[in-house]
This record gives C-alpha cells, structure tokens and sequence, in this order.
C-alpha cells in the first residue's frame, strides 16, 4: 500500500479518543438537566396559568328580574292549567300597557333597566303585575 | 466487560490498543485522505463506546467493530459528495512525486493500484479490501456487509475484472 501515517499517530489515538468520549458525555448531560429545567418551568407556568384562570371563573351573576308578559305565558311543562288572572282581581280599567310589559316579557332585563321600569309603573299597574306573579306556575308563590 | 462501568474506561482502551490498526488502514484504504480516515476511526471508537451494550456477543468483536467502521465510511460518502475527487487529487500528487524521484515502478504501480480501487462501487470497493488486504472470510464479510455469500463472491469477481482492466487501460 503506498499511503503513510504519521509516526506518532498510533500512540495519540487512544488519549484523544477517551477524551472526546468525556467531552461529549458531559455535552449530553449538560443538555438533559438543560430541556428537563425548561421541561419544569413550563409544566409549572401552565399550572399557574390554568390556577388563575379557574380562580376567576367564579362570578356571581346580577339577580334578574322576569318578568311574564300575559299574552306570552307559557305553557308549563307538567301540564298543569295555567290560570289566567280573573278579571276580579283585575282593577276594571285599566290594563298595563303593552309597551311597558314588552320590555320586560321573557327574557333577561338588566337590574338598572328593571329598576327604571317599576319606578315608571303606576299602582295599579304594580297590583295587576303582582297578582300575575302571583298565577304564575314558575314562581314560588303559586296559589292553589 | 465493557457493560461494567468500572472496568469500562479500562477495557475501552485496550480495545483501542488492538484494533485501532487494522481498523485504521481498512477505513484509510476507502476513503484515502488520512484526516478523513483519523476522524472516522475516533467515531467509530466514539460509537463503539456508546454501544457497547448492544454487543450480544452473536458476532465476534472484530467483525463488530469493522462494522461500525465500514458504516461510518458509507456515511462519510453519503455526506461528502466530493471525497472521490479529494482521494484522486491525493493519488494524482503521490504518482507526480513518485515520477520527479528515484522510485520503484512497484510504488507507481501500488498507486495505480489504489486508484483502480477507487473507481469502484462502493460494495465491490468494501469486498474486495477486505477480501484481498484484510484476509477475510467470505463468511465473515458477509457478517460485516450484511450480504450473502454467493453475493460477495459475484462482487469480489466483477471488482478483480474492473481493476484488471484498469490498469491495462493506464499501464
């Protein structure tokens, strides 16, 4: 064969082998403890976050007022007769005005807006809404 | 013995005593350029050391080791497109220096010889060093290469007939 090797090249292999062996061992070793740091910090900024997010979910919701509208009273689920308000109960004259009840027919009013509508309404209306709430088979205080 | 990590380092070493030769001059032999062939063997010391586990002992050491030599070998000419053109650079010099001096015609021919060796394929390439310079079995080729026998022999055919007409082309 006509290739050479340098003289001393045989006696150096080994040294520098076992050496570069050590070094890229520690290389390695030093890049786990590295990934498995970041591996820990992220699992713990996760935790917090999902802790902070389940911490403020808990709001209390606005206590609402609804309030039945008598044309769109709806049919209770039992089947239990609705009772219509009679007309005894009713002041003769007047009736509460559609506009007034439409705004706070079945659906969620706001308090403040719900506020201002009852300081609108006169006492007879509030008598003719009282005795509704009172018929009402939704509410607590249903009549038998 | 090199799963034990006490006796690891030590045993590592000696190893390295045995076959860092023969190992050299067959990776030395496919790939020409002596820095090429010196990083190559440290890897496959390198590899050597990391695997050790893997070792079942179904092969015997050296077969195992040539092995890794030969793959690592295949890597570097996967990686480096132009190492054919680096190693004919390499023999050209050594036959310009070899035709400036006193030498013998066994020198040149050797020369011409490796550069025959060099316009081979790989497989035939591999086969034939380690059938010719090496001495090995068909058999324990075939536990290095991965090939069959009947495979080698075809190889080892077509690469003595490729050289043969090399040389007569460029005597």
């Amino acid at each position: 064969m006509p290739y050479k090797a340098p003289d001393d090249f045989f006696e150096n292999v080994a040294r520098k082998t076992l050496y570069e062996v050590k070094m890229r061992d520690r290389k390695s070793q030093h890049t786990i403890y590295l990934w498995r740091s970041v591996a820990v910090a992220a699992s713990l900024a996760a935790v917090g976050f999902l802790g902070y997010f389940i911490l403020n979910r808990d709001v209390k919701p606005e206590t609402q007022i609804v309030v039945q509208d008598s044309k769109s009273a709806v049919q209770p689920i039992v089947g239990t007769e609705v009772v219509q308000p009679s007309v005894d109960t009713l002041p003769a004259k007047k009736v509460i005005s559609q506009e007034k009840v439409q705004s706070a027919v079945v659906k969620e009013v706001p308090s403040e807006n719900m506020d201002e509508i009852l300081a609108d309404l006169t006492e007879e209306e509030l008598l003719q809404m009282a005795a509704m709430i009172k018929t009402d088979p939704f509410s607590g205080e249903f009549e038998q | 013995m090199m799963k034990d990590p006490s006796t690891k380092d030590k045993v590592f070493l000696q190893l390295i005593g045995t076959y860092q030769k023969p190992l050299y001059w067959h990776i030395r032999r496919l790939v020409v350029s002596h820095e090429d062939a010196e990083d190559i063997l440290q890897e496959t010391f390198i590899n050597v050391y990391r695997f050790a586990d893997s070792f079942k002992g179904e092969s015997r050491i050296f077969t195992w080791l040539y092995r890794i030599a030969t793959n690592e070998c295949t890597k570097h000419f996967r990686k480096n497109k132009n190492w054919l053109k680096k190693a004919e650079a390499i023999t050209e010099k050594m036959l310009s220096d070899f035709s400036g001096s006193d030498t013998d015609n066994d020198e040149v021919m050797l020369v011409k010889f490796q550069q025959a060796i060099l316009q081979l394929p790989e497989k035939q390439k591999v086969v034939f060093n380690l059938r010719y310079y090496d001495e090995l079995s068909y058999e324990e080729i075939s536990q290095i290469t991965d090939s069959s026998v009947n495979t080698l022999k075809t190889n080892y055919h077509y690469a003595s007939e490729k050289i043969k007409q090399y040389l007569i082309e460029h005597a």
